[in-house]
């Protein structure tokens, strides 16, 4: 088992609020976490720190050992693999150059894109079920069939650590369960983990091993998913009662509406 | 693969065919067979002196400053991640024409036209990019709004210029502000730093490729982009000082250039920077050759003719898109 990535004392601030407030948590290799809260506390803005893409206002981060803030941009994204909330289309790109995006950091700054590479995005437009959409133009897809092409640039990018900010957005039932699957055979396991922004509590302990919690006053609680899916806990984390229905590996969780 | 091939291959095509008409039409037509015999032997006639000291500089020059705007274009609307931004929507090539128009109203030699050019347009940059940085996050519509004001205000001082200066030089400056290459014989620099610039962005074209789908989606991917950024914004105010400094202010060749390369399947900035540069050479090299023989023997300024092509083919983009 390999830590990949580390928060020590981790703040995160945004315009002088603080979201997050000393964060310790350890991502180990077979581990997949969801990471939970209420609209704006900040779950976006500290996926963005934890994968190098803004600064901490405090605290150190280490990827599989060393400081990630000491590591190139090219060698953090050959660790770290992003998601990001917001699909973006671009210019007119055709699928299949959006996926061997994944490749970029792989390559030197001159080289092409060989059959390696072809093989490869492929193989993950196949993985998230978008193989029929390889010839098409970005602005041509609907809002799930693009979510899928990025998931596939994400495995393309083949990196240990996947973080991804709301993966199921705009996802059919039939595609999330799919995607789901596939983000656990490919993301997790001896050698990768995932930490994943998600809202559906469901979904949340399916899918992941464990759970982080932010609170809307910075604080946090990280743990095994067991720890932390009680009503108490939920209930003030989202500001609002929520039931656990049966216990033990199985329980389903219902906001009362 | 196949496909880029097809498309370099078309923009030297269009190069090659663009080259030669501007060669061989004007004032007297000069075969093409024989045009080309000049290109390459000296015989000293009226003909080969027509090509070699005249058109044949005239028409490179064109080409350069062309090709200038297009790539320059390309980098902005990365930068912007908007299809609409060009230097003049940014209010680059404000920058530089403000500083020339103001070396001509105190009547500095031409000699100081092309270092004025490069100080407005990086005094401009450095403004809008400034003004932009300061605020926490980074965002392109504020930087394209920011661009839009500060040519909005370029262009009252550029009046303010126009109206106190005295009245002889005022032809001379309003053609130079629509954009002439009517004295332009000098390709040299700008035919250097166009391929100085083409080859140094291979090195960044797949970056530019990854930056296309987001600034934060390409620092996601690897891209140090706080660097690239920087890089985009002095590389293509460099090059459009060069360009404004030479031709003045063309508009459109930015603009539609990179739009219409993208269209037929060069989004791919390995294959769209190159390609750009050749049509958009091409492009200003027939609109000129247009502005030197529609009405001959007058001569319009070429930026007349850019915008006039320019606008319809802009909207009917527009329209399409829309449509789909």
């Amino acid at each position: 088992m390999t830590t990949l990535l580390e928060a020590r004392g981790l703040s995160v601030e945004i315009a002088g609020r603080r979201l997050v407030d000393a964060l310790d948590l350890r991502i180990d290799t077979g581990q997949s976490w969801a990471l939970l809260g209420r609209n704006g506390v900040g779950k976006s803005t500290l996926l963005h720190t934890l994968a190098g893409l803004r600064p901490a206002s405090a605290g150190e981060l280490y990827c599989t050992g060393d400081p990630l803030h000491g590591l190139t941009a090219r060698e953090r994204a050959r660790r770290i693999a992003v998601l990001l909330q917001h699909s973006n289309s671009g210019f007119g790109t055709d699928v299949l150059e959006c996926v061997l995006g994944g490749r970029h950091p792989h390559l030197g700054a001159l080289a092409w894109e060989g059959p390696h590479d072809v093989a490869i995005a492929q193989r993950c437009l196949a993985a998230t079920g978008a193989s029929d959409l390889a010839g098409r133009r970005l602005d041509s897809l609907s809002g799930g069939e693009l979510r899928r092409v990025e998931i596939a640039r994400l495995l393309c990018q083949q990196t240990p650590l996947a973080l991804l900010d709301e993966p199921l957005n705009h996802l059919d039932p039939g595609h999330q369960a799919a995607l789901l699957q596939v983000l656990n055979t490919e993301c997790v396991g001896p050698r990768h983990a995932l930490l994943m922004v998600v809202h559906d509590l469901n979904v949340a302990w399916h899918a992941c091993t464990h759970w982080l919690i932010l609170h809307t006053d910075g604080r946090w609680q990280a743990g095994a998913r067991s720890e932390l899916a009680t009503e108490d806990l939920l209930g003030t984390a989202f500001g609002h009662p929520i039931e656990r229905i049966g216990t033990g590996t199985g329980p389903l969780f219902r906001t009362r509406l | 693969m196949a496909g880029h091939r097809r498309l370099l291959l078309a923009a030297l095509g269009l190069t090659t065919g663009s080259l030669l008409l501007a060669v061989t039409v004007g004032s007297v037509d000069i075969p093409a067979v024989e045009a080309i015999g000049h290109l390459f032997t000296d015989d000293g006639s009226v003909h080969d002196r027509i090509i070699d000291e005249l058109r044949l500089p005239r028409a490179l020059t064109a080409f350069a400053v062309g090709g200038l705007l297009a790539v320059a274009g390309v980098l902005m609307q990365v930068l912007l991640r908007n299809p609409l931004a060009d230097p003049y929507v940014l209010g680059v090539s404000g920058g530089a024409a403000g500083a020339v128009l103001g070396a001509m109203l105190l009547a500095l030699s031409a000699a100081w036209l092309t270092p004025a050019a490069v100080v407005g347009a990086l005094f401009s940059t450095l403004l809008v990019f400034g003004m932009t940085h300061a605020s926490d996050d980074w965002r392109s519509d504020r930087l394209l709004l920011t661009g839009v004001v500060v040519a909005a205000g370029w262009a009252a001082l550029i009046s303010f210029v126009l109206s106190v200066s005295p009245m002889q030089q005022l032809p001379g400056m309003l053609f130079w502000l629509m954009g002439d290459l009517g004295d332009a014989t000098a390709p040299g620099l700008p035919l250097t730093l166009l391929v100085t610039a083409v080859l140094l962005l291979s090195l960044r074209a797949r970056d530019l490729n990854v930056a296309a789908q987001g600034m934060l989606q390409a620092a996601a991917l690897g891209v140090d982009t706080a660097r690239l950024r920087m890089e985009l914004y002095f590389v293509g105010a460099t090059l459009t000082a060069a360009a404004v400094a030479v031709g003045g202010a063309i508009g459109f060749v930015g603009l539609i250039v990179p739009h219409l390369v993208r269209r037929v399947g060069g989004t791919d900035h390995r294959v769209l920077i190159p390609v750009a540069a050749l049509s958009g050479g091409s492009l200003l090299l027939l609109a000129d050759t247009a502005a030197r023989t529609l009405i001959r023997p007058m001569q319009l300024p070429v930026g007349v003719l850019t915008a006039l092509i320019g606008v319809p083919i802009f909207l009917y983009l527009l329209q399409r898109q829309a449509a789909r």
